[in-house]
């Protein structure tokens, strides 16, 4: 599990794992059922303090992205979200609200953003598709 | 404690060598120009004799005392490092002993290089006279005199390594309110000069001022003679024990009180042996 | 004010919760430190004044504040090298003016000025700390030594400031304390140095009910060390607050369509700055509530609420409040 916190960015780092620790799950770099490392671990890795690792794990366990097993540590779920459509709805829009205002900047027609969503979409599943393959063998 | 000590006394370890050394190589020196001079002008013209053996030894003494105590707290209020000891779990009063003990070992190695070196320059010196076929009587007989009656250089060394001690309380305050290992030495050399001198003044002042009973004003003297040795070394426990980063004014503060504690004691001792005067 | 506004946080105290989850334990056991009411003056200057400060058990607590703002002055207090004007100090439960030699023995104190003897070799040095300490463990003192690579032989002379700040590290770590106080002493070590430093603070946080109490004006480089902020400003506290307490309630909002003048916003309490480019704002406020976020702001309309660092939050509200006076 590779974590890389930005300071300047001024986002919580709790925060920062956590998206980071959700965006390698979707890319397909964890998958359900991978330990996580410990917050010991985790926090001497990266230098942070074992409160903010505790705290990222929390809410990833609230989420149900995470599930803890007691004495065993924590682990990717297999559970779906427990978040209403309607959240999750919202979550992504705010995400795509910033690629658009990108997209506006460089000159992007809708028809050229639907194309390259479809294009990135395939191409992560692929990636999760060539990871299976590599794990079944 | 014991490593509190072994650091203290490798600081000050230098010093009786340094001592020892300094009046060797000036006592040598002498001697060997006494020969000659004798040799040129005749047995009578020499002017070096036991009582100069004795008498250098004792300055060099007093001033290992002063040297022992004159960087003690200086040096480390100066370099910083009082911090490093007074953030160890350790009290005030277990870092003023250290540097005590280690102060007065200092001390008495002084005294002893010091006393170890005077023998050879007295034997040497005799040696060297005779050998040379300058007899000179008088230099001669104080050393025979010495060697007759051992007294005659063992109780004049035991006062000399009292005022050496003497020297070390007042030498460890004046370390206390200077930060520089240096002006903390002239200042300790100048207020070891300095304060017997106005001990005799007060002393020899002291019948002017009770006529007729002169008696209590002796005994009183005495006792506050007696007391002037502690009463620097408790002084400095005192300043260090209560002052807090010791680069601060507050230790001037705790002098004055320490001072007027003092002055108290003393109008104390006098009224008492004035009261007293009668009956003893 | 904004000390009301941040320390009524206290009851939702995130870090407490989250060290419950690392150990039971914490949660209910009382503060490393309290101090109240504690003045201290030089003389006639003024250093600290009126200072409350709590440090929850089993926390890292970052005292932050510009450079003589009184931090250094209150670590001495706190170990009983300086003894207070006014106020009060229970450190582990003990008054620093009076069980100084006790406290000292339960913390691990790196100063700012690192003061060594410099004619002793590191062997020598730890030999000269270590029989002061009743819990000094041989082990402890190997395994840091040798992570930190210092040679045994060397003469602290000849050791680099960072050498040095590591040597004290052994020395303040390898009696097992319960508090580790750290005045500003990261500061012209380098990056390897610093990166080790740090490691070694963190894992000494791991299965003990340690507690770190960071001095420092590099908020930067503690930010993600810390998990409660108070910061000290003239001697007095500003506020103290978790970290993430702290973050979410101080945000920079990007507003446009306001027709405010400068003035105006500068004179509401919880505005800390507002900075304008014509058509929109940039302002930060220091009363933001992610739960029921802000649409309007003075007329105009909050198009984003922008992330802080921790940085960033100190120098707004330390410019606040000397604009204040």
């Amino acid at each position: 599990m590779y974590i890389r916190l930005d300071q300047s960015s001024g986002s919580p780092l709790y925060l920062q794992i956590v998206d980071q620790v959700k965006s390698m799950i979707a890319g397909g770099a964890l998958r359900a059922g991978d330990r996580l490392p410990t917050v010991r671990e985790l926090a001497s890795e990266l230098v942070v303090n074992p409160n903010t690792i505790a705290h990222a794990y929390q809410h990833l366990e609230r989420e149900r992205v995470v599930e803890t097993r007691r004495g065993l540590g924590s682990f990717v779920s297999a559970a779906e979200p427990v978040l209403s459509l309607g959240a999750r709805r919202a979550r992504v829009a705010a995400l795509l609200d910033r690629a658009l205002v990108e997209a506006h900047h460089v000159d992007l027609n809708a028809d050229e953003i639907r194309a390259l969503l479809e294009e990135r979409m395939s191409e992560m599943a692929d990636a999760e598709r060539s990871d299976e393959l590599a794990s079944s063998k | 404690m014991k490593a509190l000590i072994w650091k203290e006394w490798r600081e000050t370890r230098l010093i009786p060598a340094a001592i020892t050394i300094l009046f060797l190589v000036t006592n040598l020196l002498w001697t060997l120009i006494d020969i000659r001079v004798r040799a040129l002008y005749g047995p009578a013209s020499g002017s070096y004799t036991g009582n100069t053996t004795l008498i250098s030894a004792g300055i060099a003494v007093l001033l290992g005392g002063v040297l022992s105590a004159s960087g003690a707290f200086s040096g480390e209020i100066g370099a910083g490092s009082l911090s490093f000891l007074t953030m160890l779990p350790i009290s005030r009063g277990c870092i003023w002993v250290s540097k005590v003990i280690a102060g007065l070992l200092s001390v008495f190695l002084s005294c002893l290089g010091v006393g170890a070196a005077g023998a050879v320059i007295f034997a040497g010196h005799v040696g060297l006279l005779k050998d040379a076929a300058t007899y000179a009587p008088a230099a001669v007989n104080d050393y025979l005199f010495a060697l007759q009656d051992p007294h005659i250089i063992i109780f004049p060394m035991g006062i000399v390594l009292l005022a050496a001690i003497g020297c070390f309380g007042v030498s460890l305050m004046v370390s206390l309110l200077v930060d520089r290992t240096l002006i903390s030495s002239v200042i300790s050399i100048i207020a070891c000069v300095g304060i017997p001198f106005l001990v005799v003044c007060a002393m020899s002042a002291a019948p002017l001022l009770f006529s007729g009973s002169t008696g209590f004003a002796g005994q009183a003297g005495l006792t506050v003679l007696g007391l002037v040795i502690p009463v620097f070394y408790a002084a400095s426990y005192y300043i260090f024990a209560n002052g807090e980063t010791l680069r601060s004014s507050k230790r001037y503060f705790l002098m004055g009180q320490a001072l007027a504690c003092w002055m108290a004691l003393n109008i104390v001792i006098f009224a008492g042996c004035y009261a007293l005067r009668n009956i003893v | 004010m904004h000390r009301q506004s941040l320390s009524l946080s206290h009851p939702i105290d995130l870090s407490k919760g989250d060290a419950g989850l690392l150990s039971p334990a914490i949660a209910s056991a009382p503060d490393a430190l309290r101090i109240q009411g504690l003045a201290k003056s030089f003389g006639k200057t003024s250093v600290l004044k009126d200072l409350d400060l709590d440090v929850p058990r089993g926390s890292v607590y970052a005292l932050l504040g510009r450079n003589g703002a009184g931090k250094s002055t209150l670590i001495q207090l706190m170990l009983g090298i300086l003894q207070p004007t006014a106020g009060q100090i229970r450190m582990l439960g003990l008054d620093p003016a009076r069980d100084g030699v006790e406290l000292r023995q339960r913390v691990g104190y790196i100063p700012e000025r690192l003061p060594m003897y410099d004619w002793m070799t590191v062997e020598e040095t730890l030999r000269f700390v270590s029989p002061h300490y009743r819990n000094w463990s041989r082990e402890d003192e190997t395994r840091l030594v040798t992570t930190f690579r210092l040679d045994r032989t060397k003469k602290v002379r000849e050791l680099s400031r960072g050498n040095i700040a590591l040597l004290a590290l052994v020395i303040a770590m390898a009696h097992d304390p319960e508090l580790v106080l750290l005045d500003e002493c990261t500061s012209g070590m380098d990056a390897i140095a610093r990166s080790e430093f740090d490691r070694t603070v963190i894992d000494a946080l791991h299965g003990s009910n340690r507690t770190v109490f960071f001095a420092s004006h590099q908020i930067h480089e503690i930010e993600r060390l810390c998990d409660w902020v108070g910061i000290l400003h003239n001697g007095r506290l500003l506020l103290q607050a978790p970290v993430e307490t702290l973050k979410s309630s101080v945000k920079m909002l990007r507003v446009t369509g306001m027709d405010k003048d400068e003035n105006a916003l500068a004179q509401s309490p919880n505005v800390l700055k507002a900075q304008t480019s014509g058509r929109e704002w940039l302002i930060t406020v220091q009363d933001y509530d992610e739960m029921t976020p802000p649409v309007k702001f003075f007329g105009g309309v909050v198009k984003e609420a922008i992330d802080l660092t921790l940085e960033e939050i100190f120098v707004a509200l330390v410019a606040k409040e000397e604009a204040r006076i």
